[in-house]
């Protein structure tokens, strides 16, 4: 671990991050323009793949992906510069561990998405019930990226443990 | 000793403020409740201005139930974090932006709620949507970004 925060803290964008005192504030509220586009899509998705909200056209929500995609690589971006910013906090950081595990859940749950569902929406009854693999997809994928955010905010209170 | 003042000495405050849990557990739900409330709101919004048209308008009736809890929840959370430096928010230019624009934008969100709930099923009919709701959407989603950006401002721009 020291070896990566070493490694960070003497790149060119840590000093960046570091030199500007503006970089960190405008990027804290990127971060949330980020989170919002992304849970706000995730949102009607998952809870109308759960079977919720039965007055969304299901095969619609496919529409949406792309603000999932616009939110996630603006929160990427911005949180690259936070690791960069300040590493020797976020490497040994406990709730950013959790967070970034959880990301990955994530990710993996996304590809369960495009393997089982993305093929077969489509076809699905527009306002109908959700097949039980839609339902637990959805619902991890909200526990998750609702994980993420929770421990997001918490990384500056759970220290190392 | 002014309310602000009393406000900072009273037991939510001090649970808020010096137990352990307190303040990272309302700063959490202030973040669950934003992403819900201007989740669902930034949609809404966009679907307004021509994005989406496949999910109904008439859709977003029952998810703006679910916006308006994520606003009680941030309403409650928001004060909770008031009282425990309420002097310092109470003259803070950010804060003071941050909650006019969310009383605006939250009286916007409920104008647009009662016209959704009248017109939503002709809308979704596919007529242009009338200007004067393509102006309140623009308004929202500005005023929205206004509550966010001035309240991460709030950590920044200290009082004088």
């Amino acid at each position: 671990m020291e070896t990566i925060i070493a490694w960070a803290s003497s790149t060119a964008l840590s000093i960046w991050v570091v030199d500007n005192m503006w970089v960190w504030p405008i990027a804290e509220t990127l971060h949330f323009f980020g989170l919002s586009l992304l849970l706000g899509s995730l949102l009607l998705i998952d809870m109308r793949m759960i079977g919720w909200f039965k007055r969304i056209d299901i095969r619609a929500t496919h529409a949406l992906l792309p603000l999932v995609f616009i939110g996630f690589a603006i929160n990427l971006a911005t949180g690259i510069l936070f690791y960069f910013g300040d590493p020797g906090r976020y490497t040994i950081n406990i709730a950013f561990h959790i967070k970034m595990i959880l990301i990955v859940l994530a990710g993996l749950n996304a590809l369960l998405y495009y393997w089982k569902i993305d093929p077969v929406i489509s076809t699905w009854e527009a306002h109908g019930n959700t097949p039980l693999i839609a339902k637990a997809i959805g619902a991890s994928s909200l526990a998750f990226w609702f994980g993420v955010l929770i421990f997001g905010r918490l990384i500056p209170y759970m220290g190392t443990g | 000793m002014n309310t602000f003042e009393w406000l900072e000495m009273s037991a939510l405050a001090e649970w808020v403020g010096a137990s352990m849990i307190g303040y990272p557990l309302m700063l959490a739900s202030h973040g669950v409740g934003m992403a819900i409330v201007i989740g669902i709101i930034f949609m809404l919004n966009l679907r307004l201005i021509g994005c989406f048209r496949g999910i109904s308008l008439g859709s977003f009736n029952g998810l703006l139930k679910l916006a308006w809890c994520g606003f009680v929840l941030n309403f409650l959370s928001g004060c909770a974090l008031f009282t425990a430096q309420a002097t310092v928010f109470i003259e803070s230019t950010p804060f003071l932006i941050k909650v006019f624009a969310i009383f605006l934008a939250g009286i916007n969100a409920a104008l647009l709620q009662s016209a959704l709930r009248k017109n939503a099923d002709h809308w979704d009919s596919g007529v242009e949507l009338p200007r004067s709701v393509q102006i309140m959407a623009v308004s929202s989603i500005t005023l929205w970004s206004i509550a966010i950006i001035a309240g991460r401002m709030i950590a920044y721009l200290d009082v004088a």
